[in-house]
């Protein structure tokens, strides 16, 4: 079934410095449906990401959100974490929501206690950022994201300065987030395995000019052990492949 | 804390035994005897160490006023940080205590003087403190608090403000004793009250008991004023000692 589109790209330039990062892209984001760019350094991606966020200006070309409002209903995980060193845990995840509804409801506290709950973070909300590992520091980025009820979820190489093991609980932990609501999602990400685990389709980006120059649909996303089946190695080889043919064509 | 205090009081009290009895017990009393005269003399102490701090304190607060939101200011528009920081390079190295006599003309004889006096010299020091401290924030900050969509204020509130803390408090540190040193200068001029004109007119009157009795006396404004700042770190910012 053809879903709907949530976020539309129409001839979308932009600029850092007068050097041009993306030109003239054109592509559409289906609603519910989660996507992983993948492609070389400097290709665009996080450029890309971030003007989704709203946080870069286009310079030229139409971005779109249907419905309308979903352009603030979007929340972000960074791939420095974001965190506040002087708030702890609990007020870094609440801080959005005090952000955007200038006063924390009943409702929201408890729906905050049931996300770190269901995180694990539950006891570590007394904590500082620094007392907190890499994993449990990302895992606040995500609850302070997740606690926003976004429609479109952004990440941004959001597990790429973790171990495997802490990386690949992460991503389990994003698979089970990901099957409870129907969100947009979009992950950057360096990393093959994790695009593949992460993304219902993976956006292969050329090496210039931030364009998508290979999609990758894989029907195996969201089976939280498929890692274990060679499926899953097979989708990541072709996307390996064609990486390597993007990275030589320069 | 308390250990901390004591030793320190230990070495000043063994260094100060010392100039006593192998340099001249006249002129330097043994510390027992001027801590005696200022006990006994407390009422009149107290006094001088009350207009002392009543400058100090409103020279740092009027200080903060004017220098921690231009110190913000100037962090967060470069075009101004390029307008005034020059100017502020010129105009910190000029010894402001040369200006009392014109201040003095101004502004009195009075309080207002010397305040303002202080004022100009620990305001530069507030103002480039916060001014670093706001331009040392994490550019990762900035971008976390735009995708949670805060308006230009609640950046001040929930991360600029609370960025610049730390940096101020050591900058409130360097202040108070740079104002203490200014005031003792300052008191000996054009008034009967303050512990500078105190430790002063006690040296005048070869009452060195009553001189090393106001030395201690500014000692301990200087120790509670620390302890002040001491506990506004420990409450404002708990992230740094958790």
């Amino acid at each position: 079934m053809k879903q709907s589109v949530a976020i539309a790209l129409n001839a979308v330039n932009i600029q850092y410095d007068k050097e041009p990062i993306i030109e003239d892209l054109s592509f559409s984001f289906e609603r519910g449906k989660s996507y992983t760019l993948i492609g070389p350094s400097g290709c665009g991606k996080t450029t890309l990401l971030y003007t989704i966020a709203g946080l870069n200006a286009l310079r030229s070309g139409d971005l779109t959100f249907e419905p309308l409002d979903a352009q603030n209903h979007i929340a972000m995980v960074l791939q420095e974490y974001g965190l506040f060193p002087w708030k702890t845990v609990w007020q870094n995840i609440i801080l959005g929501c005090l952000i955007r509804e200038k006063s924390l409801s009943d409702e929201d506290t408890l729906n905050a206690q049931k996300i770190a709950k269901e995180i694990g973070l539950e006891a570590h909300l007394d904590k500082y950022p620094h007392q907190l590992s890499g994993g449990q520091k990302q895992r606040v980025a995500i609850a302070r994201a997740w606690l926003l009820t976004p429609q479109i979820m952004l990440m941004d190489e959001p597990f790429s300065a973790l171990d495997t093991i802490t990386r690949e609980t992460l991503q389990n932990t994003i698979i089970t987030l990901i099957a409870k609501r129907q969100l947009t999602w979009i992950t950057v990400t360096h990393n093959i395995e994790e695009a593949v685990f992460l993304g219902a389709e993976v956006l292969l980006m050329g090496q210039k000019g931030g364009k998508i120059v290979k999609r990758f649909e894989n029907p195996y996303f969201g089976d939280p052990h498929l890692r274990e089946k060679p499926e899953f190695y097979a989708l990541c080889l072709d996307i390996r492949k064609a990486m390597q043919a993007v990275h030589d064509e320069t | 804390m308390m250990k901390r205090n004591a030793y320190a009081l230990l070495i000043i009290g063994i260094f100060w035994y010392g100039l006593h009895f192998f340099i001249n017990p006249r002129l330097i009393p043994a510390p027992h005897m001027a801590f005696l005269a200022l006990l006994e003399n407390w009422d009149g102490i107290s006094l001088h160490v009350l207009s002392s701090l009543y400058r100090i304190l409103v020279a740092i607060f009027a200080t903060l006023i004017v220098g921690v939101p231009l110190g913000i200011l100037i962090a967060t528009h470069p075009r101004i940080d390029r307008l005034v920081s020059p100017l502020i390079y010129a105009l910190y190295p000029v010894p402001k205590i040369a200006l009392l006599p014109i201040l003095m003309l101004f502004f009195g004889l009075g309080d207002l003087s010397k305040i303002i006096l202080v004022g100009l010299i620990i305001l530069f020091q507030i103002l480039l403190s916060t001014r670093d401290g706001v331009k040392a924030i994490n550019p990762s900050y900035y971008i976390s608090m735009r995708t949670l969509g805060a308006t230009k204020w609640q950046i001040y509130r929930h991360m600029i403000i609370p960025a610049t803390i730390p940096n101020l408090l050591t900058s409130l540190r360097l202040s108070i004793g740079t104002s203490i040193s200014v005031l003792f200068f300052a008191e000996n001029f054009a008034t009967q009250y303050g512990i500078g004109y105190f430790i002063m007119d006690s040296w005048l009157k070869l009452d060195y008991k009553g001189m090393f009795a106001g030395i201690i006396a500014i000692s301990l404004m200087g120790v509670c004023l620390f302890g002040i700042i001491d506990l506004l770190e420990r409450h404002l910012c708990k992230w740094q000692s958790s």
